[in-house]
């Protein structure tokens, strides 16, 4: 079973709001392979973006089971789950999700500092490189362009050990040229360390990059796409 | 089409306004909290001190116990001037002195008063038990009824019916005083009471000549009687025959003089709060104002000119701040209902339960003034954000842009009016000026600090791990509270650590500098006869030291360089100089220690006209030099004496100070006592009050450690209530500083789950805050300190003009109260931002 990245099983995700609890998840089984690449597809509010969060330990599913890189994630804390995360799983976003007072290579070290890592810098100026971006170190997010951003969020997914990527939409907010370029870039990486690539899209094309595409609906993964 | 304007700024205000309402006024409840606090504080003051004045002026007579008092000091009024006074009216005669009482082997210091039937005419007196006036001080078998104060029983362990001696009687007590009404201020009164009466007096044999008795002379005037006539009638009748006349209006001078004083502290205090206030207020319009960008730029894409969206906004600002006032008129009124009992204790004084108008309004007028001026700029700023910003899809807000040149003008002139009004409703013009000057300076020192951490943290090196980056960075980036929380947290603890270190310097004055200095005893009214044995007595006792013996008379200065007191300009703070007799003493050769700071000491054979050594500071404040002269009524007599020398005298020494020494030669022969100081160690202390009063029945032992315990009790009421004051100035400042870390939550809340998907641990999040609250609880506790500090030197050695001294745990306690109130936000905003689930701000971002 350990060769097996993401192995979720019956996962329920329910949260509450002003106008009630809201069943996000109503049992989603999915299994990814170590060094599998899937794409994950289907209508807004289906649950996609949530089904990440819980696979990351962002979210704790209601019900379950959520095993991530062989370790069952339902039975550690907030914080010993931030810290399996550093270890093992980089997440890129629609949004970038850059932290805007750092600058382009503190935003990359920030996991690796976090972690301890001696080589923290090192390390990130070595990814910052990869995505072609050595002479963007000391830029802060809000002097890059979106693809610049999107690229250091990328280098960020892979500063450390990785071999789990999570990625919510990474060209949404991008021009199709950008996004292209991007796309590259993720997969490339991904390939290179061989690691398993959960994606979310809206776009066609992307998903069936992938060697799998599901299909999600009202909060369970209903079939091959 | 002004008016259209004007119609239609309004309207949107009231859309706006409505919006605000159907929140629950969120955006406000800070500014209102903030405003509310300071109005309060100052409505409080105002209502309080109005209640003392009036409860003063209705119990005007109560409190004289009369409606003209004749005060004559050492002697009784001379048969004709008693006549005088039956014919005006119903006359009560009291007899005043300091005494020794004797119970046992035991020695208690009192304050004696010998009444008659008469008094007191207006009431104000009450006893337990109820004992019928004709037993409570009759004499029974030879011994006579006394009614004590409980600080008297307490201090002897007397109870009703036990006995002890004045002088040479015996003095029985029958009754608790429970109520005095003419006893004056009770802050600082040596001595508890015991009421005797006149026959009882007569039989100790204190009053022999000498003795130093005020004897005063109560006339109930018939209805409708007016006390100045009577009083100038008087005048007419017999000059100044060195007696002083008092009506019933002029009652309660030092309770006068201290409310006046003290009231102007606590609204300078109170106006450092409403300022801290401020801040709060302009940081929550800027908030609300960046959150109303949207609008404003809708607004403006609508064909809304800027002047429009000003005074809408402005008005709504205006309405909130109406009824933040309001509040705080509604809370500081309560204040004069609340403290009544408290301060009718302390003053004696039955306070008014009116509502007093010209506090409240003053308290409006400060309230909504410095709304008006903290919020012209954050609205002067949204008038000009430009609408094109609403489709650059950038992030919508007021940060950074700049007001008009008219906005800037205006708020100059708002600022300009708040620092008049300040200064011209203030009975010291020169205080308020100060404070004003310094409140300024301390803002501009706040605001040119704030902005050079922020400065610095842009410039820092990016050293050290993401932390620590996150922390420095918080500090500078766009909307920071950095600035605000550095404004209100240090002008507030700033306000409390100059009233704490101004009260620390005194107690420290009083613990140390006088406990080292200070002789143990002061020996009051020694008959110049009993000088030589009582030198004796005291050189007989191990370890006691006779420091001083001087001769000592008291007298009234009446004429200044020849111009009456009434008509000569003497400046405020030395006033007090010629409103009472004072002790003054002659002397051949100048004391020790003497600092001549202008003319000669006279030679010791010196035999010529009255010449006077005088003290420096009273003489500047006189407008006289050497060469100049005083006169001075000593029982009166009338004494001309030219100023031959001045002096630096230091009333803060606790040994004799007199301000006027005259030579040996014009006083040798006028009736005066000794007074001397002596040290001894605390074992003899009991021996020698024993032995003394034994002796010398007629001698007032005075404990200098009593005077300074007493000295420290006055000084912990008033430093309490400025502390209190200013504690809500600080509490301003704690409000501000929780509107701040709100109004940067969304923010914090973002970081903290960016923070938590690349790996960070809750820990980890929290030292972030840690440090960098803590970097701003640090500037903020060193500033206000430093500015505390300076503003309490500043007081303590111009105002006061008394030894400074820093007072380090002082110091310490606003310090640990900036840090701990920084760190206290940064932790209540982070366990907020912890709470925050990180889906919604990962999907809406």
């Amino acid at each position: 079973m350990t060769d097996l990245a993401i192995d979720l099983k019956d996962v329920r995700l329910t949260l509450g709001s002003d106008a009630g609890q809201v069943n996000i998840l109503r049992g989603v089984d999915l299994a990814l392979s170590a060094g599998e690449t899937a794409s994950l597809v289907g209508p807004s509010g289906s649950g996609k973006s949530s089904l990440l969060l819980v696979a990351a330990g962002l979210e704790p599913a209601t019900g379950g089971q959520v095993r991530v890189g062989g370790q069952d994630l339902t039975v550690l804390g907030e914080d010993d789950r931030a810290r399996f995360r550093r270890e093992r799983i980089g997440f890129v976003f629609q949004a970038f999700h850059l932290i805007p007072s750092m600058t382009a290579l503190e935003n990359i070290a920030t996991p690796l500092e976090l972690a301890g890592r001696k080589d923290a810098q090192e390390r990130a100026e070595r990814e910052l490189a990869a995505v072609g971006l050595a002479d963007r170190a000391k830029h802060l997010p809000s002097q890059l362009s979106g693809g610049e951003q999107q690229r250091v969020a990328i280098a960020r997914a892979f500063a450390g050990d990785a071999d789990i990527l999570l990625a919510d939409e990474p060209t949404g907010n991008l021009d199709g040229d950008t996004g292209a370029s991007i796309v590259e870039l993720m997969f490339g990486r991904a390939s290179e360390r061989g690691a398993a690539l959960l994606l979310v899209t809206h776009d066609v094309g992307l998903a069936a990059r992938c060697d799998r595409r599901l299909r999600m609906a009202d909060g369970v993964v209903a079939a091959a796409a | 089409m002004a008016n259209a304007d004007w119609a239609a700024a309004w309207r949107i205000a009231g859309r706006e306004l409505r919006d605000g309402v159907r929140n629950g006024f969120g955006g406000f409840r800070i500014l209102i909290a903030c405003l509310a606090l300071g109005v309060a504080a100052i409505a409080a003051v105002g209502a309080t001190r109005a209640a003392v004045e009036d409860g003063i002026a209705r119990d005007a007579r109560r409190l004289a116990g009369g409606d003209l008092e004749a005060r004559l000091l050492y002697r009784e009024a001379t048969p004709a001037q008693q006549a005088a006074f039956d014919r005006l009216g119903e006359v009560a005669r009291i007899a005043e002195m300091r005494t020794m009482a004797r119970v046992g082997d035991q020695r208690q210091l009192a304050a004696l008063k010998a009444v008659d039937a008469a008094y007191p005419h207006f009431g104000g007196l009450a006893f337990a038990p109820a004992v019928p006036r004709a037993e409570l001080f009759a004499e029974k078998d030879g011994v006579f009824g006394a009614a004590v104060e409980r600080a008297f029983t307490d201090a002897t362990g007397l109870e009703i019916g036990d006995r002890f001696q004045l002088n040479r009687t015996t003095f029985e007590v029958r009754a608790v005083v429970t109520e005095e009404a003419d006893r004056g201020v009770g802050l600082m009164t040596l001595g508890p009471r015991v009421m005797i009466d006149h026959a009882g007096l007569a039989a100790t044999g204190l009053t022999a000549p000498g003795a130093l008795a005020t004897w005063r002379y109560r006339i109930a005037l018939p209805d409708g009687g007016d006390a100045d006539a009577a009083k100038a009638a008087l005048q007419s009748e017999f000059g100044d025959p060195g007696w002083r006349l008092i009506t019933s209006a002029e009652a309660a001078p030092t309770l006068r003089r201290m409310i006046d004083r003290l009231g102007l502290f606590l609204t300078l205090a109170s106006l450092a709060a409403l300022l801290v206030g401020g801040v709060g207020a302009a940081n929550a319009v800027k908030a609300y104002m960046d959150g109303r960008a949207r609008a404003v730029a809708i607004l403006k894409c609508l064909g809304a000119p800027a002047h429009i969206i000003f005074r809408a906004y402005l008005m709504q600002i205006g309405v909130i701040a109406g009824v933040a006032t309001l509040l705080g008129l509604v809370l500081g009124g309560l204040a004069p209902v609340l403290l009544a009992g408290t301060l009718g204790d302390i003053l004696g004084v039955r306070l008014a339960a009116s509502v007093a108008v010209w506090p409240m309004a003053l308290a409006a007028a400060f309230g909504m003034l410095t709304a008006f001026v903290f919020a012209l700029w954050p609205l002067a700023a949204a008038e000009r954000l430009p609408a094109a910003r609403l489709i650059g899809g950038a992030a919508l807000g007021i940060a950074g842009i700049a007001p008009r040149a008219k906005r800037i003008w205006l708020l100059a002139a708002a600022g300009a009016a708040l620092a008049a009004l300040v200064v011209a409703t203030a009975a010291d013009k020169m205080v308020a000026a100060g404070f004003v000057f310094g409140a300024a300076a301390a803002t501009l020192l706040f605001l040119g600090a704030a902005l050079l951490l922020i400065w610095l943290a842009r410039r820092a090196p990016r050293l050290g791990g993401p932390l620590w980056r996150l922390a420095v960075s918080g500090l500078s980036r766009p909307g920071a509270p950095t600035l605000a929380i550095a404004l209100s947290l240090g002008l507030g603890l700033a306000a409390l650590t100059a009233t704490t270190l101004t009260e620390a310097a005194f107690r420290n004055q009083l613990d140390t500098t006088l406990a080292e200095k200070a002789p143990t005893f002061f020996f009051v009214d020694i008959q110049p006869a009993q000088r030589a044995p009582f030198a004796d007595i005291l050189a007989g006792i191990p370890g006691v030291t006779m420091e001083a013996a001087t001769p000592m008379l008291r007298a009234r200065i009446v004429k200044i360089a020849g111009v009456p007191v009434a008509e000569a300009k003497v400046h405020e703070d030395v006033a007090w100089a010629t409103r009472n007799e004072r002790g003054l003493t002659y002397a051949a050769a100048p004391p020790e220690n003497a600092v001549l700071t202008a003319g000669d000491w006279w030679p010791t054979d010196y035999a010529g006209p009255p010449l006077i050594s005088f003290d420096a500071g009273i003489a500047a404040g006189f407008g006289v030099g050497v060469g100049d002269t005083l006169t001075f009524n000593l029982l009166g007599r009338e004494v001309t004496a030219t100023i031959a020398s001045l002096r630096q005298v230091d009333y803060g020494t606790m040994s004799m100070n007199f301000s006027t020494i005259f030579d040996p030669a014009s006083l040798r022969a006028a009736p005066h006592t000794v007074l001397a100081t002596a040290s001894a160690p605390p074992e003899q202390e009991t021996a020698v009050t024993r032995q003394v009063t034994d002796a010398f029945p007629n001698v007032t032992v005075v404990r200098v450690a009593d005077a300074v315990d007493l000295a420290r009790g006055m000084l912990n009421r008033i430093g309490g209530a400025l502390a209190a004051v200013a504690g809500v100035a600080v509490v301003a400042g704690g409000l501000t500083l929780a509107g701040a870390v709100a109004a940067s939550q969304r923010r914090r809340a973002h970081e903290a789950v960016l923070l938590k998907t690349a790996g960070a641990t809750r820990g980890q999040i929290v030292l972030a805050q840690a440090i960098e609250f803590g970097l701003i609880g640090v500037m903020t506790a060193v500033l206000a300190v430093g500015v505390g500090g300076l503003g309490a030197w500043a007081i303590v050695s111009f105002l006061l003009q008394a030894p400074w001294t820093l007072s380090t745990a002082a110091a310490a306690t606003p310090a640990l109260l900036a840090l701990a109130l920084a760190l206290g936000a940064g932790a209540f905003g982070v366990w907020r931002a912890l709470a925050v689930p990180a889906g919604p701000v990962l999907r809406n971002a």
